[in-house]
């Protein structure tokens, strides 16, 4: 290839060569692995060609490798700022496929974990997305209101990320003792870490010249490439899987749907901002709802027995072995289900051939059709609008890569 | 059945398993029919191959008389034959109470052994409860303690705590094995399987018992704790002990047979396998094969070595070699007819070096110990007239300019042997170090014959597929390759190629030997065929529909069947009248 | 309501059904690749439909499935147009879900080919979202689709060869540009099955 450059010189003296400059995958201002080859006219991106792929790790493929069980931890890895979000909506799929009702106890923790991913997620992407644009202390705001969750997820689950809370017809444990004050304890502080963040970004010139209009997105567009999560609610579209299409026990819930206007960058964070907000609202009101009772199906052949069962009875080792060894036996056919994630819907789109064994498993990252969205968003505009307009879209490489 | 043969045809009955109604011949049981037609009923003690104790009750079905009576108690299914217009439940609440609470009785005194039974994994128990109960354990009390590692003999090791007392270990000894060696001793939840007093489990059929009891109780001891079965790559194949060729399974880890397991084929050797040839199998493996060598050079070639052996077919300054060709009895046959054609085309006689035979028994074990003397006679016959027998190699082999042996477990006469080491020019293709390699001038390593694919026929005239059970090892050739090379160098034509696979060397036998005609590899897969002698082959049996089973004809010892099993030949029993 | 909408795609396309379920509660139906844009066309238009979204565009390859229950998820009407037999479905399905906003349903369309190029025409004119959900099938199934303004692989990188969710790519396998020949040697180990 010959890569001397004739200039070409314009009216005025300048030269008009367009320059061909590559960003990332690995780039500091881009919180995942992705790769712009860009085409740049001065400061303006002519053509952007977007690759991504570089945190493909074959999801997919070794989902069918093993049993059902066995593709939940991999779950934890695709979005992995919102583990549980992934973790309840796979096991859902594989529930409705095998007709399993889980007790209403596990869906009102599913709830609930469902929401502390989606805070730890949007805290993630304003923090990344202040950090950025250059603003370092809103990141440690950010990031310290984070760090406030990660041992409250621990807690629960052992993990921090790699949660694995969930189990096909239940979860893996039921709730600590004095949960409640833990999760709520921490809230007062988390909020006022937020006021922090808002009172330095929101208003804030630099930030406020950076965001908004950049990155606009029309609500047809939004729609037309299958945009959904904050994406498409910035636009103006009332559209949240919790409200329209309620799971779990959502429709008992009582919270508001953020919806923007102007389909801008900063309309996005100013969702993302509210529905942390919101977030922390329904978890206070599952607290106070929850049911005692069990929180997985009593019926052992989709449960694993208590661990007293296993190690004292022959029934209770039979059937641990047998769900462990074979896997549930999921009848055979095909089933869609999606949650809210932190990024919009999150489906998972299940084939079973009739054993323990999925056929095939493919998830429906909603980051990965926004991602096919940003071209047009980056087109046209200037360089340095890149950096809000990927942040706020939060694209999380394990959920686009798989 | 009708008395008077093939004159009548069997009286066909009319009946309802689930709501669907079907037509079996009289005399059927309901598992039977079931079966049939896809439906599993349960059973732990019923096995098609022995008689029928009804003792388990796994298999109670709810059952309506034609009359329209229900009978007031569930029937077991493996016992009760279908009457005219019996209606059947097998998914009745009746039913599923029955199969639950005969599991819940079944483990009451079941010891939590999973992670230490080498059943676990193929348990008919852990299938059972899962799929028919998975009710948690309403046991309150200890467990019936009793002896857990009894050996019973020197091949069969027994745990009584597992033991659900089905008694299809003491069937299998009476009516396979013809030997009283098992009992049940003691009753209620006591029951202990033992040995009669002063006896061991020593037959040569032990090993059936293990593998027809269906939980973990008893075990192979020669596989006990070796390895865990899903870790097993389970391979069809066919024995290649002696002339029966039983059909089993051969269970492997990364290329040492771990164990062997007969598999159902109703033409050979329905479900069963003699101890001798498991252990003869179990000794094929892909290690400890012969070494190449080359005179004193211990590292050849191989393929030069190759390229010397076709040159003994090839015409050279002194015009053409005699060259004795020695093939062994047990080869496959693709193998057999591939070096026959070459020896024949380029006028050279060919031998049959046979085994030393064992003493063999009326139920499976033939003493003739080659696995393929009939196939490999035939395609002699056929394909290279005037072939000579051990003895007739002994004679003739010094006046040969070189000898070319062809070793699969030969086992040669010391008459051969020694003309064989007396020899220049000695070649052996061979798949283990033994006396011919060490006298050879010159070895090839060929590999096990259950590395590759090739057929076998056994004594009866039944062929039956090698199916390459074990990965081939490094360094070794094909002795259709070399026979390739030889006819290449010879210039002997062959209706396939180097690229030709069994399956195409065998097309070849159809075509030239009258005994093989019309038969491929594909009729011949799964259970194999009869030899045709030049007509059609017979209709190939059907799998039972919705199963991967073969439909079985024989359904106890004592109706009909291919071979003669002993009933009651021991002195201790007395064989019931009628029976 | 599900079976509603089966019904407004059987009364309009006749012919385009290759066959409809609605288990679980979903609605799905089965498409001859030939009217697919059409279809999706009038799904996407009409008012009774209103699907304004294509949400996911993913693909199966069915080589493995147990042949008897492969009309559980893929039925098949016995008079179809496209001649296709319960007993000897096409090997690899493409799968579209569709959501409308408006209406609030869903329907979940799938396109059975097979061949060894199977194709089927693309959505991209229909939905923008196609473009990418395409590329993406593609890419580990290797279904093309006919007038993809842009079809090239997406996960994976231009030099990688075969299409690794088809049931057939071999694990074992190794690519150019990875320089591991000692793969080949952990051949053997046994996997669960």
């Amino acid at each position: 290839m010959d890569y001397t450059i004739t200039p070409e010189v314009g009216a005025d003296g300048l030269h008009t060569n367009r320059m061909v400059i590559n960003m990332g995958p690995s780039h500091p201002a881009t919180h995942g692995t992705v790769k712009f080859i860009l085409t740049l006219d001065g400061e303006i991106v002519d053509d952007v060609d977007i690759h991504i792929g570089y945190l493909h790790r074959g999801f997919e493929k070794m989902s069918e490798q093993g049993t059902w069980q066995q593709v939940l931890p991999y779950t934890d890895r695709l979005n992995y700022v919102s583990p549980l979000c992934n973790n309840v909506g796979y096991v859902g799929a594989v529930e409705k496929l095998m007709g399993v009702q889980i007790t209403e106890r596990c869906a009102y923790i599913r709830v609930l974990i469902s929401e502390l991913s989606r805070i730890t997620d949007h805290l993630t992407s304003i923090g990344a997305g202040a950090l950025e644009l250059g603003g370092f202390t809103p990141f440690l705001y950010g990031v310290e209101a984070r760090e406030m969750f990660y041992p409250v997820i621990e807690e629960l689950c052992g993990a921090r990320l790699t949660t694995s809370y969930t189990r096909v017809g239940g979860l893996m444990a039921d709730l600590p003792e004095g949960y409640e004050q833990t999760v709520l304890g921490i809230f007062p502080k988390v909020k006022s870490l937020m006021k922090k963040v808002d009172a330095l970004l929101t208003q804030n010139r630099i930030f406020y010249d950076r965001m908004i209009d950049t990155g606009t997105l029309s609500q047809e567009d939004a729609i037309a490439f299958g945009c959904t999560g904050i994406m498409l609610r910035s636009t103006g579209v009332d559209w949240d899987l919790r409200k329209h299409e309620p799971y779990l026990v959502y429709d008992k819930l009582d919270f508001d749907v953020i919806v923007g206007h102007r389909g801008d960058n900063y309309d996005r964070y100013l969702c993302r901002i509210e529905e942390v907000y919101q977030s922390m609202r329904i978890i206070e009101q599952v607290f106070r709802d929850i049911p005692d009772g069990p929180v997985n199906v009593a019926d052992w052949k989709v449960s694993y027995p208590p661990k007293q069962d296993v190690y004292n009875s022959i029934e209770g080792m039979i059937a641990h072995f047998k769900l462990i060894m074979d896997g549930h036996q999921v009848p055979p056919g095909e089933s869609y289900y999606a949650v809210e994630g932190g990024n919009g819907e999150v489906g998972f789109y299940v084939i079973s051939q009739g054993n323990g064994r999925p056929y095939r498993v493919h998830v429906r990252a909603p980051c990965y059709y926004a991602m096919g969205v940003l071209k047009q968003l980056i087109e046209g505009h200037m360089l340095a609008d890149i950096i809000p307009t990927f942040d706020t879209l939060n694209m999380i490489g394990g959920e686009v890569d798989r | 059945m009708s008395e008077n043969g093939a004159a009548s045809a069997p009286e066909m009955i009319t009946a309802t398993i689930d709501g669907v109604e079907i037509t079996v011949e009289k005399g059927t049981t309901i598992v039977r029919a079931a079966k049939q037609h896809g439906i599993e009923v349960p059973t732990f003690c019923y096995h098609p191959g022995l008689s029928i104790p009804a003792n388990c009750r796994m298999c109670l079905v709810e059952v309506t008389w034609g009359n329209g009576r229900k009978n007031p108690k569930p029937l077991p299914g493996c016992y009760t034959e279908l009457g005219p217009g019996m209606v059947v439940d097998t998914q009745s609440d009746e039913t599923k109470d029955a199969q639950k609470s005969v599991l819940e009785f079944i483990l009451l005194n079941h010891p939590v052994d999973c992670p230490i039974c080498d059943q676990a994994g193929e348990c008919v128990l852990q299938e059972h409860y899962f799929t028919y109960s998975a009710q948690p354990s309403r046991l309150s009390h200890q467990k019936v303690a009793k002896p857990k590692a009894v050996p019973l003999g020197p091949r069969v090791v027994l745990d009584s705590e597992r033991c659900i007392v089905c008694t299809r270990c003491i069937r299998v000894c009476d009516e396979v094995a013809g030997r009283s060696e098992l009992t049940l001793e003691d009753r209620g939840n006591h029951s202990q399987i033992t040995t009669f007093p002063g006896r061991q489990l020593e037959n040569d059929y032990s090993l059936n018992t293990v593998d027809a009891c269906p939980v973990g109780a008893l075990t192979d001891r020669k596989f006990r704790f070796r390895r865990r079965v899903w870790f097993l790559s389970k391979k069809e194949s066919v024995c290649t002990g002696c002339a029966r060729g039983c059909s089993l399974r051969l269970d492997s880890y990364q290329g040492k047979t771990e164990r062997v397991v007969p598999r159902y084929n109703p033409d050979v050797n329905n479900w069963w396998m003699c101890d001798d040839g498991r252990d003869y199998m179990r000794a094929r493996t892909i290690e400890g094969i012969a070494a190449a060598r080359d005179g004193d050079d211990e590292n050849p070639d191989v393929a030069a070595l190759v390229k010397d052996v076709a040159g003994l077919f090839g015409e050279d300054e002194e015009g053409k070699q005699t060259v004795a060709v020695a093939l062994s009895a047990s080869l496959e046959n693709e193998a057999i007819y591939a070096w026959a054609k070459v020896a024949a085309a380029t006028g050279n006689r060919v031998y049959l070096l046979r085994r030393e035979g064992w003493q063999g028994d009326d139920i499976l074990k033939k003493g003739d110990r080659d696995c393929n003397a009939t196939g490999a006679t035939a395609i002699l016959d056929a394909v290279a007239p005037g072939w000579g027998d051990d003895a007739a190699f002994a004679a003739n082999a010094a006046q040969a300019d070189a000898l070319l042996v062809v070793d699969n477990d030969a086992m040669p006469s010391d008459a051969a042997l020694e003309a064989f080491s007396e020899h220049d020019a000695a070649f052996v293709l061979s798949d283990v170090d033994n006396g011919l390699t060490e006298a050879a001038a010159v070895v090839l390593p060929i590999g096990q014959l259950h590395t590759r694919d090739g057929t076998i026929v056994n004594a009866d005239g039944w062929i039956q597929r090698v199916m390459a059970p074990l990965p081939a090892a490094r360094g070794v050739v094909r002795p259709v390759s070399v026979a390739l090379a030889a006819a290449a160098a010879g210039g002997v034509e062959l209706s396939f190629g180097s690229t030709a696979g069994a399956a195409d060397v065998f097309a070849a036998i159809a075509q030239d030997v009258p005994a093989f005609a019309n038969l491929s590899y594909g009729y011949l897969a799964d259970l194999g065929g009869a030899l045709t002698n030049g007509g059609e082959p017979a209709p190939k049996r059907k799998r039972i529909p919705g199963t991967k089973e073969w439909e079985p004809d024989d359904v106890h010892p004592t109706a009909k069947r291919p071979f003669a099993i002993q009933r009651g030949t021991s002195d201790l029993v007395t064989p019931a009248s009628g029976q | 309501m599900s079976s509603a909408l089966i019904q407004l795609v059987r009364d309009n396309f006749p012919t385009a059904v290759v066959g409809s379920h609605e288990n679980q509660g979903d609605a799905c139906v089965l498409l001859g690749p030939d009217k697919l844009v059409e279809v999706c066309t009038f799904l996407r238009d009409d008012p009774r439909a209103a699907f304004d979204m294509l949400v996911m565009v993913t693909a199966a390859d069915y080589l493995d499935f147990p042949a008897e229950y492969r009309a559980v998820a893929s039925p098949v009407d016995e008079d179809n147009a496209y001649g296709v037999r319960a007993d000897n479905m096409p090997r690899y399905e493409a799968v579209y879900a569709l959501l409308s906003l408006t209406k609030r349903h869903r329907l979940r369309i799938k396109v059975a080919v097979d061949g060894p190029e199977p194709s089927v025409p693309s959505l991209c004119d229909v939905w923008p979202a196609a473009n990418w959900g395409e590329r993406e099938a593609w890419d580990m199934v290797g279904i093309k689709f006919e007038n993809h303004p842009d079809l090239r692989r997406i996960l994976l990188y231009e030099e990688f060869e075969g299409h690794p969710l088809r049931k057939d790519y071999d694990l074992r396998g190794y690519q150019p540009l990875i320089d591991m020949p000692h793969l080949a040697e952990y051949a053997d180990h046994a996997r669960h099955r």
